[in-house]
């Protein structure tokens, strides 16, 4: 096939693929100006700015409650980050007795509905006054978050030539030089994909908000549900377009790491 | 100037396999030394164990008399080379070779003049901004090199310093590794498989096999004086007379041959079964006629190879075959009786196996 018929092909698949994506959106951009909008209209009869002007009203419940995703998000990456650093290491670079166990362990999560287990959870919870509290929504969204940066971050690891440190402490690195000059951007790539992928897990989490907050930790994808179920449906729209943007921002800051040479494995593979 | 002093070390990995056995050594201080012998024989363990990076099960090792077992890798007074060279993949040559003082916080300014020198040092002034991936494997051998030295290391550990590189390279690198390491009189040991490489860059030589040391002494003892027949046939020998001793001479079918040197020979074996060996290139080639003078044997003529700078021939005496490596312009017909002349000097008498 000649270059610019293959080039003008791609383009047009790419192309393709973001009018997809953005076509999602216009429903919910329409319903979030609209007034009132009945069958058999196309188009909604009356418009109004009312969804938007009570999501910017500085008194509203959804500054509140962006606050809240965004810190329980964000807390909630930093701890799967400084638990799948040392457990990805671990699984990625050594045999031991007990690996499969341990892996099979890390993976339940993501094979057993994780709703079963936080009943049970709940109920410890309480008694140890972590429900109805931020810290507690945060340790509970570690359970579907964490098995996906261990296993992003042992894959890292699992190709990672151990020798560079061998050669960087010869040279005189300290560990937290070690870490610091070699292991760190070694994997940083993975480290990216890994942060993404526990935030938007976080970030989307509706039903082990609701039991383990119980609707003292108001998020927006708690406020989202509210909206939905009483049949606002401008409001609800427009909300959800607040929820997605981060998200989306998040995945095109980081999407370089995503594709490309960059994906994942970066340049320190063994040889 | 630090001599190294390895004592009885030992190591058994956790799988149990026992990789390095009561190893002791004696490394002069300013000289290069080769732990050399086959893949699996200990010989990168022992390095490893040296530079810090692997921890001796048993034994002690001392730099200039001092026991450095207390010290990790990073503060140890020895750096090791790798063999894949491993350049730090996300850093320019300048931010690698400076690596080392980086550690140890000098200034940036100090850095870049130590980076300038070391780079002319290994002929590679002006490639500071270049990236590893941009440079050749002989070129990234040398950067490794300088990295290496710009800590100014007492011990620089180098693991197959050569083995990455094509023919021609790896004679110009040898050349630089010689100079370079007479220039600093830095204290070297490397490790190879090849000994080739060991005679013509070390001044002593390290011989392993499974996990042992077999033999420790100048190269050139290795070629007329190994300790055994193994080691004989590692460092390319092939020529192996059984003989019996008895009395001053060691008596090869009916014809009794003078030793000049026996070694230890005398005492294992005061009298029985012997083998001598002797290099294919210390063979004489003569008539047949001279066959009865001393230490003259009567052999045929088997095969006959011209290799271009000598001519292989393979002659039967007392029902063994020896190699002989005779000039050039050699020729003899095959199944001719010829004599063979075994010198005095050049024979030498190993245990029998």
């Amino acid at each position: 096939m000649n270059s610019r018929l293959y080039n003008s092909l791609l383009w047009s698949i790419r192309l393709a693929i973001v009018v997809g994506v953005l076509i999602l959106f216009v429903p919910l951009v329409v319903w979030s100006f609209s007034r009132s909008w009945y069958f058999p209209n196309l188009v909604p009869t009356a418009y109004s700015w009312r969804a938007w002007s009570y999501i910017f009203d500085p008194t509203s419940r959804v500054w509140p409650a962006l606050v809240n995703s965004f810190v329980i998000a964000t807390a909630v990456t930093l701890f799967s980050i400084l638990i799948g650093l040392p457990a990805g290491r671990a699984l990625g670079l050594h045999q031991f007795r007990g690996k499969t166990l341990v892996e099979f362990l890390i993976l339940m999560p993501t094979i057993v509905p994780v709703l079963a287990a936080a009943f049970g959870i709940h109920v410890m919870f309480i008694r140890y006054g972590l429900s109805d509290s931020l810290l507690g929504v945060v340790l509970v969204h570690l359970i579907p978050v964490t098995p996906y940066v261990v296993l992003i971050l042992s894959s890292i690891f699992a190709n990672y030539n151990i020798e560079y440190e061998e050669q960087a402490r010869s040279l005189g690195a300290r560990p937290w030089q070690l870490f610091l000059y070699i292991t760190l951007p070694a994997i940083f790539p993975g480290l990216v994909v890994g942060s993404l992928f526990a935030f938007i897990i976080s970030w989307s989490q509706y039903l082990l908000t609701l039991l383990i907050g119980g609707g003292q930790v108001p998020t927006l994808p708690v406020m989202l549900f509210a909206f939905a179920t009483s049949g606002d449906y401008a409001l609800t729209a427009a909300l959800s377009l607040v929820f997605i943007g981060p998200a989306l921002l998040l995945l095109l800051l980081t999407a370089r790491y995503l594709t490309g040479e960059n994906a994942a494995l970066g340049q320190y593979v063994k040889q | 100037m630090t001599q190294v002093d390895l004592l009885h070390l030992d190591k058994v990995y956790e799988n149990r396999h026992h990789a390095v056995q009561d190893v002791t050594l004696h490394l002069p201080s300013g000289k290069i030394t080769a732990l050399l012998g086959p893949s699996g024989c200990g010989k990168t363990t022992t390095l490893k164990m040296i530079a810090g990076l692997l921890e001796p099960s048993k034994g002690d090792i001392l730099f200039g008399g001092n026991s450095v077992l207390h010290l990790p890798a990073e503060k140890r007074t020895a750096v090791m080379a790798f063999q894949n060279h491993l350049l730090f993949p996300y850093m320019n040559v300048g931010e690698n070779v400076g690596f080392g003082l980086k550690m140890r916080g000098e200034k940036k300014a100090v850095r870049e003049k130590r980076v300038a020198d070391l780079l002319a040092l290994v002929q590679l002034t002006g490639y500071t901004n270049r990236r590893p991936h941009q440079l050749s494997g002989g070129q990234q051998q040398r950067v490794a090199l300088a990295r290496a030295l710009i800590t100014e290391p007492e011990v620089l550990l180098l693991d197959e310093p050569l083995s990455n590189l094509d023919a021609h390279l790896r004679e110009e690198m040898r050349t630089l590794i010689l100079n370079l390491q007479r220039q600093l009189g830095i204290t070297t040991i490397f490790v190879t498989h090849d000994q080739e490489e060991a005679v013509i860059l070390a001044d002593q030589i390290a011989l392993m096999f499974d996990g042992r040391v077999q033999q420790f002494g100048a190269p050139r003892t290795f070629y007329e004086r190994p300790r055994t027949e193994q080691i004989a046939r590692f460092f390319g020998g092939s020529n192996f007379l059984p003989a019996t001793k008895k009395g001053a001479h060691f008596w090869v079918g009916e014809t009794a041959l003078r030793v000049a040197e026996e070694g230890t020979i005398t005492r294992s074996a005061g009298s029985g079964a012997v083998r001598l060996t002797i290099r294919p290139e210390h063979v004489g080639l003569g008539d047949v006629a001279r066959a009865g003078a001393e230490n003259w044997l009567t052999a045929v003529v088997k095969h006959q190879l011209y290799t271009g700078t000598h001519t292989r021939l393979r002659v039967e005496t007392a029902g063994e075959l020896l190699t002989v490596l005779a000039p050039s312009d050699v020729r003899v017909g095959v199944d001719t009786a010829v004599g063979i002349h075994l010198p005095p000097d050049k024979l030498w008498p190993l245990p029998s196996v």
